[in-house]
């Protein structure tokens, strides 16, 4: 009865017009019957059943491997949705996740915003489903990455321990033949570029993201999450020795003011103006044959402060199930198949990876880079991976984070303001707004 | 319970007032099937003709501004969930220094641009209106033309023109051998939305003012011909005077424009992310306010703050227009 007379009022509001207020009733009537999770967490079973799972990303590759899951799987389909960007990905499952309905069942997740996405209950535990049997099959600082407050949030995909690519032309240019090798070793060359050619740069100034891992490969520990205990001292002696050295290369007029990935940036690649790029591992198989001629690019492994290696991730990215999928069983299913093996090929084939097996196989390590005169570059950020210093943690609001980044430290990297005293700043708003959001920030 | 005797089609020989009636409580449904209905207590007919736009206006324009309101009582946080926190979210924003610069910024820009882009444009209508210009059409369609361009092919294009290392700019300093300030420089980022904007609206308002010189009737030009007006008196004298109306709507939309300013910002972000703040204008700051760090209620009430800023800058423009007029 109660149903008849909703359809009855329905058409009254499409006769009469009746208004916003109906049709809200309306909306809420239909969005009451949510066909809910089995909670089954027999993932075989789960894979044996008809299921479509939705899948978001901002990979132009996934399409081709959610193909090639469905042949090993025909019962599942998928519905792959790119999305522009990381960022991009992130609004959106939030956006869902308040909303109470609307995510994907699969979603890939930076590492940086995996505490943040957990925090909002954003994603499954996959723990229940078996995934922490894969444990050791993964590098420490990419299973730690998808750890998060004692729950296994996510897959860990590829990885990104830093390296440097260099263009080995600007720096011979400069009269430098052998890659800096320790950071005063890179503040001589960065002088020698700039006094070379006025116009080149041996880096640009960077953005959140560089700037935190060049403070976690630099040894810092800023941030520090203890449930809802967060600590930030962005003057820790890490933060600090970093932010130095870059306020002198700054000052100096050392450093290009262009975005990372803006248009003019590619043309400073291009045509020699830029020398170097401190990124992570993906960007050896990123496409740098398209910024210059083979050879012309070189990559070396990350300079450090004492001439031991020393490294950070940046980027990179797991794959989660989301906490609203209706098919958890069956998203955690393929999972585990993109763990190891043929599925873990797939993941592989576009990215570095994150397996140890993979990073020790001998044919991936020795493979000549026909880009880079033949290096084995993978060799550089394989022992990159080694070297990632461990206990780094993001905020689990890293998002905002680096969103409010250009606020203050980006302020001082565009005018060239002191470094220290904007990393400060930056921490008075990541202070205020934890403990505006109910966590205890330096308490 | 209430029961609504109403169908989706009126049936052949019902007439629609009689069709669209709600019954009486109590009333069954079953088996009415295009009866007469023997009590019909009002007539419904004219919510044929204003239903579907009130139905629009509901659900596009009144939902969600109470909505805004709605949520701006509240405060939703990471740990600790929602709450009702009254007029708070209001009372931080009428002390956020990052919301008052943005407004600020958006006045001066009100203040400078605005009057340039609008002389701008009404020098251009007159010049087209004054029958001394040969290919009237070819400079009409002309300065219309970067209307037509989307704003963020606009910004786009611009940014790239703005580029001091491999960008327009970068050319002028080489071939003249100058040294220009960058125009993506902190200092200058405003200046330089500011031209954008006016490339980009200059031959809509042109277009406003234009459209209104022709309505002018052709007798008033013909008295003031006869009584010696030349050119410049024609034009203080009859052509502004007669347009009036026109130019405190075009003001009106410009002011709205000036406090909404967003697309131009939010795109020279990605060039430029250390001269444009996430709080750069009250648009943007509201913005990366909900979607950066999920404070959707004080977003909300940071929107109807400068909402009604904006309402009321633009009710005092159009104040003292209609004041003007009536002292003429």
């Amino acid at each position: 009865m109660e149903q008849i007379t909703t359809r009855r009022w329905a058409r009254l509001g499409a006769v009469v017009g009746t208004g916003a207020l109906l049709v809200g009733v309306l909306a809420g009537c239909s969005a009451a019957a949510p066909g809910a999770d089995s909670g089954s967490t027999d993932t075989d079973a789960a894979l044996e059943e008809d299921v479509t799972l939705t899948w978001w990303t901002w990979s132009d590759s996934t399409q081709e491997q959610a193909d090639a899951i469905s042949e090993k799987y025909p019962n599942v389909t998928f519905d792959v949705v790119k999305l522009e960007n990381p960022d991009a990905v992130v609004t959106k499952l939030q956006n869902a996740i308040k909303a109470g309905k609307g995510a994907p069942d699969i979603v890939p997740v930076e590492y940086q915003t995996m505490p943040q996405l957990t925090l909002g209950g954003a994603l499954a535990d996959l723990t229940p489903y078996g995934l922490d049997e894969y444990e050791d099959a993964f590098t420490a600082s990419t299973w730690n990455s998808v750890n998060v407050q004692d729950q296994l949030v996510g897959l860990p995909g590829d990885s990104g321990p830093m390296v440097m690519i260099y263009n080995t032309a600007l720096y011979e240019k400069a009269g430098i033949t052998e890659a800096p090798t320790t950071w005063d070793e890179f503040a001589t060359a960065s002088a020698a570029i700039h006094a070379a050619d006025p116009e080149a740069y041996i880096a640009n100034s960077g953005d959140a993201g560089f700037f935190t891992s060049m403070i976690w490969a630099s040894g810092g520990q800023p941030f520090t999450t203890d449930g809802e205990n967060v600590t930030i001292d962005l003057q820790d002696e890490g933060t600090k020795k970093f932010s130095d050295f870059w306020s002198e290369r700054l000052n100096n007029g050392e450093l290009s003011g262009l975005a990372t990935w803006s248009d003019e940036w590619t043309k400073a690649l291009t045509q020699d103006k830029l020398g170097t790029l401190l990124m992570g591992s993906w960007m050896i198989s990123g496409g740098m044959e398209d910024y210059g001629p083979a050879g012309r690019f070189k990559v070396a492994p990350m300079p450090t402060w004492d001439g031991q290696p020393a490294s950070a991730e940046n980027g990179g990215s797991g794959l989660s199930v989301t906490s609203q999928s209706e098919h958890k069983a069956a998203a955690a299913g393929i999972l585990k198949y993109l763990a190891e093996g043929e599925g873990r090929e797939l993941l592989n084939a576009n990215g570095f990876p994150s397996t140890i097996a993979d990073l020790e196989n001998p044919e991936w390590l020795d493979y000549p880079f026909p880009g880079y005169s033949d290096q084995p570059a993978n060799q550089v950020g394989a022992a990159s991976a080694a070297s990632v210093i461990s206990g780094w943690q993001y905020l689990p609001y890293q998002g905002y984070a680096n969103n409010v980044f250009s606020d203050s430290v980006g302020k001082a990297l565009g005018s060239g303001g002191d470094l220290n005293e904007a990393l400060l700043a930056w921490q008075d708003t990541l202070v205020e707004y934890g403990n505006e959001q109910g966590f205890s920030v330096n308490e | 319970m209430t029961v609504a005797h109403v169908h989706a089609q009126p049936p052949a020989g019902v007439s629609t007032e009689t069709y669209a009636t709600v019954a009486a409580t109590g009333t069954r449904a079953a088996g009415a099937t295009g009866g007469r209905r023997r009590r019909a207590r009002r007539d419904w007919a004219g919510w044929w003709f204003v239903g579907p736009f009130m139905l629009v206006f509901g659900l596009v324009f009144v939902a969600p501004l109470l909505y805004a309101m709605y949520l701006s009582l509240f405060r939703e946080t990471l740990i600790g969930g929602n709450s009702f926190v009254g007029l708070e979210n209001y009372a931080k924003a009428l002390v956020d220094p990052k919301f008052w610069e943005a407004m600020l910024r958006v006045s001066i820009f009100l203040l400078v641009q605005v009057p340039i882009m609008l002389g701008l444009g009404l020098f251009a209508a007159l010049a087209l209106d004054s029958a001394r210009l040969r290919w009237v059409p070819f400079y009409r369609l002309s300065i219309f033309l970067p209307y037509a361009v989307p704003g963020v092919v606009a910004v786009m294009i611009w940014g790239y023109m703005y580029g001091s290392q491999f960008g327009l700019v970068a050319d002028i300093n080489r071939f003249f051998g100058v040294e220009l300030p960058s125009p993506l420089a902190e200092n200058l980022i405003l200046l330089s939305i500011g031209n954008i904007v006016t490339w980009e609206f200059v031959g809509y308002n042109m277009l406003i003012f234009f459209s209104a010189l022709k309505a002018v009737p052709q007798e008033l030009y013909e008295a003031a011909e006869i009584d010696g007006a030349g050119a410049f008196r024609t034009i203080f004298s009859i052509k502004l005077p007669s347009i009036r109306g026109a130019i405190i709507i075009a003001t009106i939309f410009s002011v709205i424009g000036s406090f909404q300013l967003f697309n131009e910002p939010s795109i020279l972000q990605t060039i430029a992310p250390n001269s444009i703040t996430t709080y750069f204008t009250p648009n943007l700051y509201a913005f990366n306010l909900s979607f950066a760090g999920s404070q959707f209620n004080y977003a909300a009430a940071i929107a109807i703050v400068s909402g009604v800023i904006t309402m009321v800058v633009a009710y005092l423009v159009q104040l003292a227009g209609e004041k003007n007029e009536a002292t003429s």
